[in-house]
Formats: structure tokens, C-alpha cells, sequence
């Protein structure tokens, strides 16, 4: 933390208000050319669900200040201190993932789930897992065997439990390199299609990596699928009825397994499969 | 078997919705979730304070058609204790013998479904989990609370020694 750290001490001379699952949030900067970036990567973030609008109240506002003496870029989250940098990508990347997480968590009318997507014969086959879970991973192996991608990180869901598209790249890792969302992997380059329109959910499946796993299925209750669901809904704190009122739409008439997986192409191979036996 | 006792369902700080045969619970206090299942769903929503357990196990005999013992009704009100989904903590009796050891004796006698109550925890807030992010060791002595060295694999601040405590932020 440097002595620039104090919202106070800033004139954020460049301002703007977007609008983004109906929230309003202002971006600021002491820098028209960081403003601009700001609102790119919003953009891009959000594919493009975003808006500038007049708003003297938002709920949230993001600020990045340029502290050209200390050679330092300091992130303000809602006018507190979050993140100090020399690096901007840092910082950039940092309040890529902060606003993610905003919109996630507050949505109005939606709920975000953490899962990867993908969609199978007209229905959604929903994977929930925390990050670092091999969603991914998994997701490009369902596109890779032909199922439409939907996304890698959220399974959005409307009121009526349909899931949502969010199509962003993948966000396929190397080794021993820090992922940004500037250096996600188009779907199509792995021959996939993005979906567009929202669908119903077919299958729930909640699996985790383990060496040598067999492919031997849970099938789980109603009531059950939907908890362990929660543990991955992000807007759970913040509206929990509405959320829970959500997944129960979502799940009516899904089939929830729960099992370990082997090998992802395998994983992706018995899945489809499954779909293909039980899913009508 | 002590049936003077008048167990009451705790109701605030709870968001409850009703699935077909199953009840769920978020506990918002504690954030949990639970998942009760029928007989579990039956026993608690008849603790209304005025019934005894044995007048719970005639209601849900009633309602499931079944004989229904009251050591079965106990089982179900032992797990809503351990749940927290009870307004008051009612001492289950099952004096010398583990939960497991009752389960499988009631199990053996009982027409109906055991009384399961499936809990899981529920996500804090996603926003207050995001911090700690990095490149360089530099990045994580500068935010407060994060731990000293930054891996180059996910970008996070964790513990030098493996042994002490870390925070650390979760990649999407």
C-alpha cells in the first residue's frame, strides 16, 4: 500500500456508468485512455451485456488511478483500496475478475452458478465445480465430441430455470503461466460452436478428478442435486430465495449424477453417452 | 425413552423450499444447506412445540400409512439437533449406543424411509473472496493479509511454508 492509497486523495476526472444485468456500476480514472480500457474489458467481460447510462447512484464503481511518481496503477473497489500494482495488466486483470464476481453475485433476475455449459441435443448438461476443478477442461472435450459450447465458468439461469449462454473464451491454462482473459482460446478453435439461445437443463453432473476412477454414477434426488448446487451458486448470499426458487425451476426435470472421473475425453465420452440413453 | 419432551421447529433465519418428498433448508446463519427427506420433512414440520415425540410418531404414521416407532421419531429429531434446525437442543436418548448402531436397529424394523438429513455448505460471498491476486512475490507483501509468495501457476499469494496459514484467491 503506498501513500496514494486513499480514495480521497484521487480527482477521478473520467467517469462513466454502465448498466449490466440491471446494475449500475461507474468506472473512473485519472486517465481518459485507462477509462477506455476499462470500459473495453467490461465489455469483453461481460460479452457485451453492458450499457452506458445517466446514473448519479450506482451500486458499485471500479476506479484504476495511475500514480506515474511511485510508478505505480492502484485499484479502488467501491471507493476502497483493493490493489496496487506496477503492473497494469495486474491490476487490469484483477478488476476483470472483481467485476465478474460483482455481476455474478448481483445479478437482477439471474442466478450464476459456477459450472461449465454445454449444450446436448436442445438440453444443457450443467458441470458445477469450484475454479481449478477442470471445468474447462471438460468443456472442451464435449465441444471437441460435438456438443455446442454454452460456457467454462457460469451457468446463468432465468427465472424460469433456462441457462443462458455465456460464451466467453475458454480459459485454457499452461503450465507454470498466468491465465488473463486476454489470452482465452476461442471456442472455434477447437472446432466448436457457441450457443444462443436459452435452453432447459438435461443433466447435472458433479464430478471430480481422481486417477483411475471408474465411471460408476450416483444418481441423485431432487432435493439433493439442488444443495449441492447452492454450494456453487454465487448469488446465493445475495438473494438467497430468489436463488434457491431458481435452481428448483432449474432441476425439475433434470437428471443429477454425482461421480468421479477419470480422463476428461473418457468423462466426456460416458456422459454423452448417458445423455443419449436417458435423456428424451 | 423420554417423550415429554416438546421439540419446536426453528423457523427464523431459514429460507425453506419444498421439493416433491424432500425438504430443503437454507440456514442463513449458518450457511448451510440441508436436504431433509420425507420422514425427516414429516417429524420436523410437526414439532410445533405441543407435540410429543410419540405424538409425532402417530402423525406421521398417520400420514405415511405405516406404523411409525418413536425411536425412529428421534433418530430424525437427533439430526435436526445436529442441524441446528430446532429452536431448542432436545436430547436424543440413545444412551450407550452410537447414532449407527440405532439406525441399524430401527432400520431393520421400519416400514418407512429412515429420516435423512443432508447438509452441505453454502458459498460465502464471492466478492469478499477475490484478493490475494499476483505476478510477483512484490504484489502479495502489498496486500494486506495475503500470504508472502506468489506461484507463477495461478497467480496467487500462498505460504512460504507449507505448514502456515495462507490466503489465497480462486481462479475462475
Amino acid at each position: 500500500m503506498t501513500e496514494t492509497s486513499r480514495y480521497a486523495d484521487w480527482s477521478f476526472d473520467h467517469q462513466i456508468t454502465i448498466e449490466s444485468f440491471g446494475l449500475a456500476i461507474r468506472l473512473e480514472s485519472n486517465e481518459a485512455g485507462l477509462l477506455r480500457s476499462l470500459e473495453e474489458l467490461a465489455r469483453r467481460v461481460l460479452l457485451g451485456d453492458i450499457k452506458i447510462i445517466e446514473n448519479n447512484e450506482p451500486v458499485m464503481s471500479f476506479a484504476i488511478g495511475v500514480d506515474h511518481s511511485h510508478e505505480r496503477y492502484i485499484l479502488f473497489n467501491d471507493d476502497t483500496y483493493s490493489h496496487d500494482s506496477s503492473s497494469l495488466d495486474i491490476v487490469l486483470e484483477l478488476f476483470v475478475r472483481l467485476l465478474r464476481l460483482f455481476v455474478a453475485e448481483f445479478a437482477r433476475d439471474r442466478v450464476f452458478v459456477h459450472a461449465g455449459v454445454v449444450e446436448w441435443k436442445g438440453k444443457a448438461i450443467v458441470i458445477p465445480a469450484n475454479s481449478g476443478m477442470g471445468k474447462t477442461t471438460l468443456v472442451v472435450e464435449f465441444v471437441k465430441q460435438g456438443a455446442v459450447y454454452f460456457s467454462d465458468e457460469y451457468a446463468i439461469f432465468d427465472e424460469s430455470g433456462y441457462v443462458h449462454p455465456f460464451t466467453r473464451d475458454l480459459s485454457v491454462r499452461s503450465p507454470g503461466k498466468v491465465w488473463s482473459e486476454k489470452n482465452g482460446v476461442p471456442v472455434e478453435h477447437f472446432g466448436g460452436t457457441r450457443g444462443v439461445d436459452p435452453i432447459p437443463v438435461g443433466l447435472v453432473v458433479l464430478t471430480e478428478y481422481a486417477e483411475s476412477s471408474v465411471w460408476q454414477p450416483e444418481l441423485l434426488s431432487y432435493g439433493r442435486g439442488i444443495i449441492e448446487m447452492v454450494q456453487h451458486t454465487i448469488s446465493l448470499n445475495a438473494e438467497p430465495e430468489f436463488s434457491l426458487k431458481v435452481l428448483k425451476s432449474a432441476l425439475e426435470n433434470a437428471i443429477i449424477l454425482k461421480c468421479l472421473r477419470g480422463d476428461a475425453r473418457e468423462a466426456a465420452k460416458n456422459i454423452l453417452s448417458f445423455c443419449d440413453n436417458s435423456l428424451h | 425413552m423420554n417423550s415429554s419432551q416438546f421439540p419446536l421447529a426453528r423457523k427464523n433465519g431459514l429460507v425453506i423450499q419444498e421439493v416433491p418428498n424432500e425438504v430443503l433448508v437454507l440456514d442463513l446463519n449458518s450457511n448451510k444447506a440441508h436436504c431433509l427427506n420425507e420422514t425427516a420433512a414429516l417429524v420436523w414440520k410437526s414439532c410445533d412445540g405441543n407435540n410429543s415425540v410419540s405424538d409425532i410418531a402417530n402423525l406421521v404414521k398417520a400420514s405415511k400409512g405405516a406404523a411409525v416407532s418413536d425411536d425412529l421419531v428421534w433418530l430424525a429429531i437427533d439430526q435436526l439437533n445436529e442441524s441446528n434446525l430446532l429452536e431448542a437442543r432436545v436430547q436424543a436418548p440413545f444412551p450407550g449406543t452410537s447414532r449407527r448402531e440405532a439406525l441399524k436397529k430401527i432400520g431393520l424394523a421400519s416400514m418407512i424411509a429412515l429420516p435423512i438429513v443432508a447438509s452441505l455448505a453454502a458459498p460465502k460471498s464471492a466478492m469478499a473472496s477475490t484478493s490475494c491476486f499476483c505476478d510477483t512475490n512484490a504484489d502479495c507483501t502489498l496486500q494486506a493479509g495475503c500470504s508472502p509468495v506468489c506461484t507463477g501457476s495461478n497467480g496467487s499469494c500462498v505460504a512460504a511454508d507449507p505448514g502456515a496459514s495462507s490466503k489465497t484467491s480462486s481462479r475462475s
